[in-house]
């Protein structure tokens, strides 16, 4: 790197070579992410699909539920219905936005409960003594020797049917149960080995409170491996929620989740195949979109990983 | 190194254990019973149904029950069809073992094979299309694929016939009916194992080892299978136990699909239809299966990489 030769060479720094806006660790992160295409791809897909969701009222032009036009069952692609319809006469385009945002929330919503689990769960284990730590690590080690998807299905079966919380909300639940494990795991390691180190001694000898530690100087220092973990857990949750609606145990109807809406279409393959195409095409998109997110963040906020 | 086995086969009891329990709790948990159907049963007759199946006594006692029983090898019986639920798991076993083991053999076998040709090609057009392709195939969930695979083979082409799989030697005896499964559920082990096996592999043809064989003049194919390979395929080793549990465990969508009645499609339908018995059973043959997938490699880990030292 250039930079590193201009430190190296104090010839070039007096010189006046070396930027002198220092640069924080996040900053450079950040540079890094900024010269990676495919993660920036990931990003202006997501941001497009946010809109798109948060917009949906705007532009998706059909109520998703309520509007059937009888004279147009199962139509391809048209000006007046983008996506087509389906063999209601529903729209598909407006359905499709509302499954994106679907998928959205579920991703969203799993990100932010299995940080606070991992986060809760991991740091009490680093932090919390030595029986703490073996009871937790015990119990992540059983939650982890299920098989994810039927813990998933069998967790949500236990919502179904109840009025609260609302089904997304069970849902990301359901997941979240399942997908805390990695995150606890990290951030107890990494706060395992963070919390002997000089700089946390040197707070404790002046005085920092307990918590002001934990928050102040170990939480935002494991936080760039576990920002990588929970961005790959989005595309897993937006996949585990298209799969359980797909064989008929995830959102109730008439939630167009977008694998209720391969599911429904598969009956109609033959005579329409676009009512499948698009709610599948938008699923490989989320998830790829993330996936490549993902790889951006991990090789920008650990380099020697490329 | 047997030590470590029997500590690693002694952690599976308590962990088992808890699976089960968390399991039984959890389905008792799920809003309404076996004995809900479209033609509603008279109260007497549930409530002898109960008795039959101990229904009737409070939870943490039929948990009790059911330990004893299971501690006999004995599963219970199935609420469907009045068979016992370990009957009922060897009917799927079989075409479950079969779509998974030769979704294993075809991903394991495609995915190291493009991941080394296009490491030793590294930046030509071979590389690219395989790296553009394995990204794609590891973001696709396999009902996706199903589906576009169903769409464009069986829908548009006719050469594959949607449904038909129903007995496991049918793989050799009608392969046609297993071909979609197939590569459906492999896709994504494909994908992934095409990345992961590239990273390695130019991984160690950066190492001395390497051009010391190239150096003393051996032949290229030798250098690649005996030197670059074998140690290559090490950090994989590890990866292939979950994978494999993965596809076995993750194949009742395909088996939903497809309609394939294994034992995927038994556990969905038995949540769905609150069958305890063979929630149980699937869920605990399920876990068992995963802990000694996750053992087996541990242990060859160590077979193949003696630095290894298991403590």
């Amino acid at each position: 790197m250039a930079q590193s030769s201009a430190v190296t060479d104090p010839a070039l720094f007096s010189a006046g070579e070396l930027p002198s806006k220092q640069r924080s660790l996040w900053g450079m992160a950040f540079q890094r992410l900024l010269k990676n295409k495919l993660a920036i791809l990931g990003f202006t897909i997501v941001a497009l699909f946010v809109a798109a969701a948060v917009f949906s009222p705007l532009i998706r032009r059909y109520d998703p539920y309520r509007y059937q036009n009888y004279d147009a069952l199962n139509q391809g692609p048209s000006a007046t219905h983008w996506f087509g319809t389906d063999n209601l006469g529903r729209d598909n385009w407006s359905r499709v936005l509302t499954g994106i945002g679907l998928s959205l929330q579920v991703g969203m919503g799993v990100a932010v409960s299995v940080f606070v689990i991992g986060a809760a769960i991991g740091g009490l284990a680093a932090l919390g003594g030595k029986m703490t730590d073996n009871l937790l690590m015990r119990f992540t080690d059983i939650t982890y020797a299920f098989p994810d998807l039927l813990l998933i299905i069998l967790v949500n079966a236990v919502f179904s049917g109840r009025k609260f919380p609302p089904a997304v909300l069970q849902v990301v639940f359901a997941i979240a149960v399942v997908a805390w494990v990695t995150v606890a795991r990290l951030i107890r390691g990494q706060m395992l080995s963070l919390k002997e180190r000089d700089y946390v001694q040197a707070a404790r000898s002046m005085g920092a409170s307990e918590g002001r530690i934990v928050f102040y100087h170990l939480l935002p220092n494991t936080l760039s491996p576990v920002i990588v973990a929970i961005t790959f857990a989005v595309p897993a949750a937006i996949f585990a929620e298209a799969a359980l609606s797909f064989i008929g145990v995830g959102l109730p109807p008439p939630q167009t989740s977008l694998g209720r809406l391969v599911a429904d279409g598969r009956a109609y393959v033959q005579v329409n195949p676009s009512v499948i195409l698009f709610p599948a095409g938008a699923i490989a998109l989320l998830m790829l979109s993330f996936t490549f997110i993902g790889d951006g963040l991990r090789d920008a906020l650990d380099p020697r990983t490329r | 190194m047997t030590g470590y086995v029997i500590r690693r086969l002694l952690w599976m009891i308590p962990v088992l254990f808890f699976v089960a329990a968390i399991t039984f709790f959890l389905m008792h948990l799920v809003p309404g019973g076996p004995w809900d159907a479209d033609r509603k049963l008279p109260p007497g007759a549930i409530a002898n149904l109960n008795r039959v199946y101990n229904l009737d006594k409070p939870v943490p006692v039929q948990f009790a029950l059911y330990m004893k029983n299971l501690l006999r090898g004995d599963l219970g019986q199935s609420f469907r069809g009045d068979r016992a639920v370990t009957d009922r798991i060897m009917d799927g076993l079989p075409i479950t073992v079969a779509l998974g083991l030769a979704s294993f053999a075809v991903g394991t076998t495609l995915g190291i094979a493009l991941g080394t040709v296009a490491a030793l090609r590294q930046n030509s057009w071979v590389d690219y299309v395989t790296v553009v392709i394995s990204t794609l195939g590891a973001s696709m969930p396999s009902f996706v694929v199903a589906t576009f695979l169903i769409v464009t083979f069986a829908v548009k082409l006719h050469w594959f016939p949607i449904i038909g799989w129903r007995e496991p030697m049918q793989l050799f005896t009608d392969p046609k009916v297993a071909v979609m499964p197939i590569i459906a559920l492999s896709m994504r082990e494909t994908a992934f194992l095409t990345r992961v096996t590239r990273a390695s592999v130019l991984e160690v043809v950066r190492q001395d080892y390497i051009r010391t064989a190239r150096a003393k003049g051996l032949m290229e194919r030798v250098v690649v299978l005996r030197h670059l390979i074998k140690n290559a395929l090490i950090p994989i080793l590890t990866l292939l136990g979950p994978l494999l549990a993965a596809l076995v465990t993750g194949s009742f969508i395909i088996e939903y699909i497809f309609s394939i009645p294994g034992i995927g499609r038994a556990f969905v339908d038995a949540v769905v239809q609150r069958d305890y018995g063979m929630i149980m059973g699937t869920t605990l043959f399920y876990a068992t299966l995963v802990a000694f997938a996750n053992l087996v490699v541990d242990v060859l880990y160590g077979v193949v990489d003696p630095r290894i030292r298991f403590s």
